[in-house]
């Protein structure tokens, strides 16, 4: 009886673990700026290949007191630093294409402005 | 009668889950590093095993599909110092409960630009019942299943992101292990060899949204006793690997087959059994390009207490 019990136990977690967790879609839309933060973004190079790496910049027109900078990319790649200046490192080839950065300031009025810009990744 | 109602628990649960995974096109997971001759077969009731390991890998070389490409190198190379522990427990004389643990001491990558990126941190842990279906002095037949599971599901980060996934120490999801353990001994030989098959599938999306591939190894071992405390091993390990997914997308440069050679030497000594292992890969054919081990090594002590 406690073999069936452990065994029924067992097969649960397993039929549980079967259950997948649904992703989320991708969110590539463009954000505008409010008017109070405006960010403009800029990259070193536009284009790049694999295993190189482009430095981004965020320049930011209106908002008041201190900043802050979020980044985010599309992809699985690696975005290094912080601050107005980030490091997008391609890890790999799954990332070939196009790379979205996007960076979200916020100043310390809780003003919000999105600035985007596209990498392309060369295999 | 018992025996059998086991036995054909285990497997309806198995072809269950199989049948679950295929309907899901579900991909699965970073592999626990597989060293040696190592969490294998059943322990005597009431039998402790404790290994303990240490393994190295190198990679700095890229392959398209089966070619080499010297040419290209997106990572000048690619390493990991890995340290396991994997506890035996022998619940019974049919059923072992085995639990594995590991910590990547440093996953580095090196880019092409020069920047060194690095992490370290726990792997999943798996926790695994076999059961042994037959078993004779000189033949077992074993078979089990167990759950991986993460210790966080949160990933690991550099400078506050997301470090990518070749560089993240755990999956950060739950997964399923499945095991098949053959073994035919010949004692007037002083020869063994065994079997082992064991699929990782049945991996959950992570909070990044992704998913790796299923992982099948493969590994037969021929091992030979040389003396009273010396035995030699020669491991053929095959290992399969599906494509990523991230965001039920397929990813490119994931996925492939591997063929090893790993010569293995044992030394007993006062029961601690102590095995140093080294790969060779013979044969690479991975989708689109990959980087790809190079050469591997691990150190493995293994002691059996009686309780």
């Amino acid at each position: 009886m406690k073999t069936k019990v452990c065994l029924i136990l067992y097969c649960s977690i397993m039929m549980l673990m079967s259950c997948k967790k649904k992703p989320a879609p991708v969110d590539n839309s463009n954000n505008s700026n409010s008017s109070a933060v405006k960010v403009y973004m800029n990259a070193d190079k536009t284009t790049i290949r694999l295993g190189q790496e482009a430095v981004v910049t965020a320049n930011v027109e209106g908002g008041s007191g201190s900043l802050t900078y979020e980044w985010e990319v599309n992809t699985i790649s690696n975005l290094l630093g912080s601050g107005n200046t980030v490091t997008f490192t391609p890890c790999c080839s799954s990332v070939a294409g196009e790379n979205i950065i996007k960076c979200n300031v916020t100043d310390s009025k809780g003003n919000k402005g999105v600035g985007q810009i596209t990498i392309i990744v060369n295999p | 009668m018992k025996t059998k109602f086991i036995s054909y628990c285990l497997f309806l649960g198995s072809l269950f889950i199989e049948i679950i995974n295929n309907y899901v096109k579900a991909q699965c997971c970073s592999a626990n590093p597989v060293v040696g001759s190592t969490n294998i077969g059943l322990l005597s009731k009431n039998t402790l095993r404790e290994i303990a390991f240490y393994r190295y890998t190198y990679s700095d070389t890229y392959f398209e599909n089966d070619n080499k490409r010297e040419d290209i190198h997106y990572l000048r190379y690619s390493l990991y110092s890995y340290f396991g522990n994997i506890l035996s427990y022998g619940i019974s004389s049919k059923f072992t409960i085995d639990l594995e643990l590991g910590y990547y001491l440093k996953k580095v990558e090196k880019t092409d630009a020069g920047r060194i990126l690095s992490t370290n941190g726990l792997n999943n842990g798996v926790v695994s019942l076999k059961y042994g279906l037959f078993k004779t002095s000189t033949f077992e037949c074993t078979i089990g299943s167990g759950l991986k599971f993460p210790f966080s599901s949160d990933v690991k980060k550099i400078d506050g992101r997301p470090a990518s996934v070749s560089l993240q120490p755990s999956t950060n999801a739950f997964g399923g292990v499945f095991l098949l353990f053959l073994s035919k001994n010949f004692p007037e030989n002083k020869f063994r060899m065994f079997l082992i098959h064991r699929a990782e599938l049945l991996n959950a999306y992570n909070s990044m949204y992704y998913m790796r591939g299923n992982t099948f190894f493969t590994t037969l071992f021929l091992s030979k006793s040389i003396s009273e405390s010396w035995s030699i091993l020669l491991q053929i390990r095959n290992e399969y690997r599906t494509r990523d997914y991230w965001y039920d997308i397929p990813q490119k440069g994931t996925g492939g087959l591997l063929f090893f050679i790993s010569p293995q030497i044992n030394y007993n000594f006062k029961g601690f059994n102590l095995s140093i292992v080294y790969d060779v890969p013979v044969y690479r054919n991975v989708n689109e390009r990959q980087i790809v081990s190079k050469y591997a090594f691990s150190f493995i002590c293994t002691k059996d207490f009686n309780l």
